[in-house]
């Protein structure tokens, strides 16, 4: 699949992730790589990107099994982001599918 | 290649970047081989997974230059602005201004001259057939039987004058055509130019 475009994607599933509840990264690497394909060591530079874009917060919390986790949480303006981030898939997705299901028609 | 080996490289590659910046992308990835570990993964297969440390490195270079630097304009800035200004002003107007009118009076010339010439055909056979009373001091027939010139002579005048009518035609529409083209060219110099301006004051103001 086109890199570039999987980028994208890639952060609009994260920004959705989180701002379901605070993540983890091993567990959104994790989550995602269980639906879809990804190098698992872009997810880490694009965590660092959106936290220094102000879409997320980090936060240390001492976890049961080692070391302190870097945990993150969305921002209000993380938020809007994912708000028109969605639209836009959303409105892309269907413009895809129509397209699909017209070619198949005439097949 | 081991955790540590793969930390040690990506340390290595990061080693431009601010000290406390790199300690935290270090953490961040222990914090993953100690997770990934917990969920019964190896180093090896991690290592497979995250991919190339070199390239993680310049992901992460590269994000950190896209961040918008936005300050607001020093008075250095602003006198640089000012003189970027009025000395591309003064260029402009005092070396080519002065060329560029002559440029572009001689186009304008050259058109008329050129249009002139591609009509020549349409004028000459309009003078010719058209009996309209305003052609007719004007007419070609009228001059001949003014000065009384024989009938065979008059037929000759009358192909000559068609024939060269076509030819001055033709070169007008060459002329047109290569002359369009060149006016082309020069629109797109002259925009290119003032393009280059634009850049050339922005830059200053950096």
């Amino acid at each position: 699949m086109n890199v570039q475009f999987k980028k994208g994607v890639l952060e609009l599933c994260v920004l959705a992730l989180v701002a379901r509840r605070d993540h983890y990264g091993y567990e959104l690497v994790e989550r995602i790589s269980h639906q879809i394909e990804i190098a698992e060591g872009t997810v880490y530079p694009l965590l660092r990107r959106l936290t220094d874009e102000g879409y997320f917060e980090t936060y240390l919390q001492e976890s049961s099994e080692g070391p302190p986790r870097k945990y993150y949480r969305i921002t209000a303006l993380g938020r809007t982001t994912l708000h028109t981030l969605r639209h836009e898939w959303q409105q892309f997705a269907a413009g895809v599918s129509t397209l699909l299901n017209e070619g198949s028609r005439h097949d | 290649m081991t955790k540590q080996q793969f930390l040690a490289e990506l340390a290595r590659e990061l080693q431009h970047i601010p000290e406390s910046e790199r300690r935290d992308i270090l953490r961040d990835y222990e914090e993953y081989f100690i997770d990934a570990a917990q969920a019964g993964r190896s180093d090896t297969e991690v290592i497979t997974t995250l991919g190339n440390p070199t390239q993680i490195a310049q992901q992460l270079i590269a994000d950190r230059h896209v961040k918008p630097v936005t300050r607001p304009p020093t008075l250095w800035a602003k006198l640089k602005y000012a003189v970027a200004l009025v000395c591309l002003i003064t260029v402009n107007v005092v070396i080519l201004l002065g060329p560029l009118l002559a440029v572009a009076t001689a186009a304008i010339y050259v058109w008329g001259f050129s249009i002139a010439l591609a009509v020549a055909p349409i004028v000459y056979l309009s003078v010719l057939r058209f009996d309209m009373p305003i052609y007719d001091s004007l007419s070609i027939y009228a001059l001949m039987q003014a000065i009384n010139m024989p009938m065979h002579l008059q037929g000759i005048l009358l192909r000559v004058g068609g024939f060269a009518s076509l030819v001055i035609g033709g070169i007008g529409i060459l002329i047109c055509i290569t002359l369009f083209y060149f006016t082309r060219w020069c629109i797109r110099l002259i925009k290119k130019y003032l393009d280059a301006n634009v850049t050339l004051i922005r830059g200053s103001t950096q």
